[in-house]
């Protein structure tokens, strides 16, 4: 989406650009949430997340900000730290004191040391590359249930299946994918 | 398997292209997300908050974190625990007698092998439990005061707001840093020193010059990937105190100690209400003349990763005498035992046939629910947990006794099953599950 694109539908409809914009972005918001919040929100503040999020962009597009054409870096980039905030935010609530070495705090700004991440990100095709060999519908399997977090039952109803086979199905691409992943010769730690 | 962890190391390209191929929000979701965020927004154009929605309201960033080398180069064992975190670490089984969980009173427990526990005890001078407490009373103390534990004078603090001045989005804000006033810490140089007095140096410098994690792909020995390097501590003597410090002009990383004209500050924003060590009492669970082994349960960050934990994450001492003195050899992280529980019950609720399946209960458990209430040394445990719907709502009381069942489960001639990936768990033994309905 172009900042003149947005300009046209902010002048057309501030709430169909709203939705336009969220109908675009929010699996790709949810996903950036969820890789922050997976291990200690619960779906409420995931979803909390996500529409703080979203509040924070109309606003910026009641700025006129200029996004330089880069609408969906910018949005990538306050995901990232509105999510690093609830983080802190439900770790505090919770009286756990964060370290800020904290895993999740290393991905933040990551874009800067390129080196580093040159092997993580390898690292990531490989795992999403066996993941995607599992096949279907295995691999959405395997996603929803651990990037996502959803339950088998949320799964089965998403895949038209019954909860007792994605169980199943997923038990066995679970060892597939482990076996996948040792035959890549990337053993396991740091990625599982 | 533990899923939470399978997309710990995840690449930002990698999940664009998931949420891309892999949306998951249901058209109920959606909805139910943007009408929140539209209530958001109209709220928030009512006259007073509509002010100030300026880079002051941007939230934070975060600097990725590294530690410096110089703490690394330090602490050693400290940072090569720091390493291993999750629920990656290797589990150490000890077939080694029932570990009680110390409760509110301190009286002596025994097992139904003999061994004997007592929060209060005191062990004879010279055993090799009371030189397991000494030496892994100290480790944790070393660790806390890599982590700001020490004293310092409130009276003498410098304060600097740090931030990308490219991008002051990017901003860690306004830092503050006492003075350290500990006679026995005033350089990098005696916390070397100190670490050194703990450990034998060839654990020294094994994990100075070679640490790594080593892997053939089951077995998993956790160690540091640091080399020594003469970046040892940040130096803001060039800065005015109070003044305005550009975070790419040095590679910032969160110090918690700085030097400021030859003086060690520690930083004191957002320093732990308590500082944890160990709650329990060591086991000695192998003795020869010159070596042996004992177990204990940390809690102290970052070597216990679950800051929930009551029990710990467990580590096993490998003590040896070096020039008649006793220091640690080795240290075996075996992984933090709230976790391993928590890993149990999601195993349980997706692999056992359970009555549970079509209610609804989200088997991802989190972890601050889990309580562990009997374990033997990770071996076997009784965990307790409540069960939560997808909406996170508490809705079952589950607690089961649990065995992981390991592919290479033999023990070896000491009792001992070494460096199991605990995700490699083929299977736990449950028994006595009870799941209780929460009304």
């Amino acid at each position: 989406m172009t900042d003149y694109e947005l300009r046209e539908l902010m002048a057309e409809s501030v709430q169909k650009c709203h939705r336009a914009v969220f109908d675009k972005y929010c699996n790709y918001v949810y996903a950036i949430v969820i890789n922050v919040l997976r291990n200690c929100g619960s779906r409420e503040d995931i979803e909390d997340c996500v529409s703080d999020i979203f509040l924070k962009i109309y606003k910026r597009f009641d700025e006129s900000t200029d996004f330089s054409g880069n609408l969906k870096g910018f949005i990538g980039t306050v995901s990232r730290n509105t999510a690093i905030d609830a983080f802190r935010r439900i770790n505090a609530t919770n009286n756990r004191f964060v370290s800020i070495d904290d895993e999740i705090m290393e991905e933040v700004r990551s874009d800067e040391r390129l080196e580093e991440n040159t092997e993580k990100r390898e690292l990531s095709r490989i795992l999403l590359g066996k993941i995607r060999d599992l096949g279907e519908p295995d691999s959405t399997i395997i996603i929803q249930q651990y990037f996502y977090n959803r339950t088998a039952k949320e799964i089965a109803k998403s895949i038209s299946m019954t909860s007792a086979a994605v169980q199943k199905r997923s038990s066995r691409a679970k060892q597939k994918l482990k076996a996948l992943l040792i035959e890549a010769g990337i053993g396991k730690e740091g990625l599982i | 398997m533990m899923k939470n962890d399978l997309f710990k190391e995840i690449d930002d390209m990698e999940i664009d292209k998931i949420s891309q191929d892999f949306p998951v929000l249901t058209d109920e979701e959606k909805d139910r997300i943007f009408s929140m965020s539209e209530r958001k927004y109209n709220l928030s154009r009512t006259p007073d908050e509509n002010e100030g929605f300026g880079d002051e309201t941007v939230v934070t960033g975060v600097e990725r974190y590294k530690r410096s080398i110089w703490k690394n180069y330090a602490s050693i064992a400290a940072a090569a625990l720091l390493m291993i975190g999750g629920i990656s670490g290797s589990i150490m089984l000890m077939r080694n007698g029932e570990h009680m969980i110390p409760g509110t009173d301190t009286t002596e427990t025994n097992t139904e092998n003999g061994i004997t526990k007592d929060q209060d005890k005191t062990y004879p001078e010279g055993s090799r439990e009371a030189i397991a407490m000494d030496l892994s009373d100290r480790f944790a103390e070393l660790v806390n005061k890599l982590e700001g534990k020490i004293d310092y004078d409130p009276s003498d603090v410098l304060e600097f707001n740090i931030y990308s001045f490219k991008d002051p989005s990017y901003r860690e804000g306004l830092c503050h840093f006492a003075r350290v006033s500990d006679p026995d810490f005033q350089t990098p140089d005696d916390y070397v020193r100190a670490i050194r007095e703990v450990c034998t140096d060839e654990f020294y410098n094994r994990l100075e010059v070679d640490g790594a994690h080593e892997s053939d792909g089951i077995n998993y020995n956790p160690g540091i990937n640091v080399k020594p390097s003469d970046n040892f501590i940040i130096d803001f003597s060039q800065y005015e105190n109070g003044s305005d410090i550009d975070m790419a002009s040095y590679n910032f990383h969160k110090e918690a100690y700085i030097i400021y004209k030859d003086s060690l500050y520690v930083r004191t924003d957002n320093l732990p209400d308590n500082w944890r060590s160990h709650d329990d009492m060591p086991i000695v669970t192998e003795s020869e003349e010159d070596s042996f082994r004992a177990v204990r349960y940390a809690l102290f960050s970052p070597v216990c990763d679950n800051p929930y934990s009551k029990i710990g994450t467990m580590l096993t001492y490998y003590c040896v005498k070096e020039n008649g003195i006793w220091k640690i050899d080795n240290i075996i992280n075996g992984g933090n035992i709230e976790k391993l529980g928590a890993y149990a019950i999601s195993f349980y609720l997706n692999n056992k046939d359970t009555d549970l399946d079509d209610l609804n209960i989200n088997e991802n458990i989190i972890i601050k629910d889990v309580e562990i209430t009997r374990h033997d040394f990770n071996s076997s445990f009784t965990v307790h947990s409540v069960l939560r719907d997808a909406s996170g709502d508490p809705v079952f009381d589950f607690t089961a006794d649990a065995e992981p069942v390991l592919p290479d489960g033999k023990p070896d001639e000491n009792g001992h099953i070494m460096n199991i990936h605990i995700d490699f768990a083929e299977d736990f033994n449950f028994s006595n599950v009870d799941i209780k309905e929460i009304k």
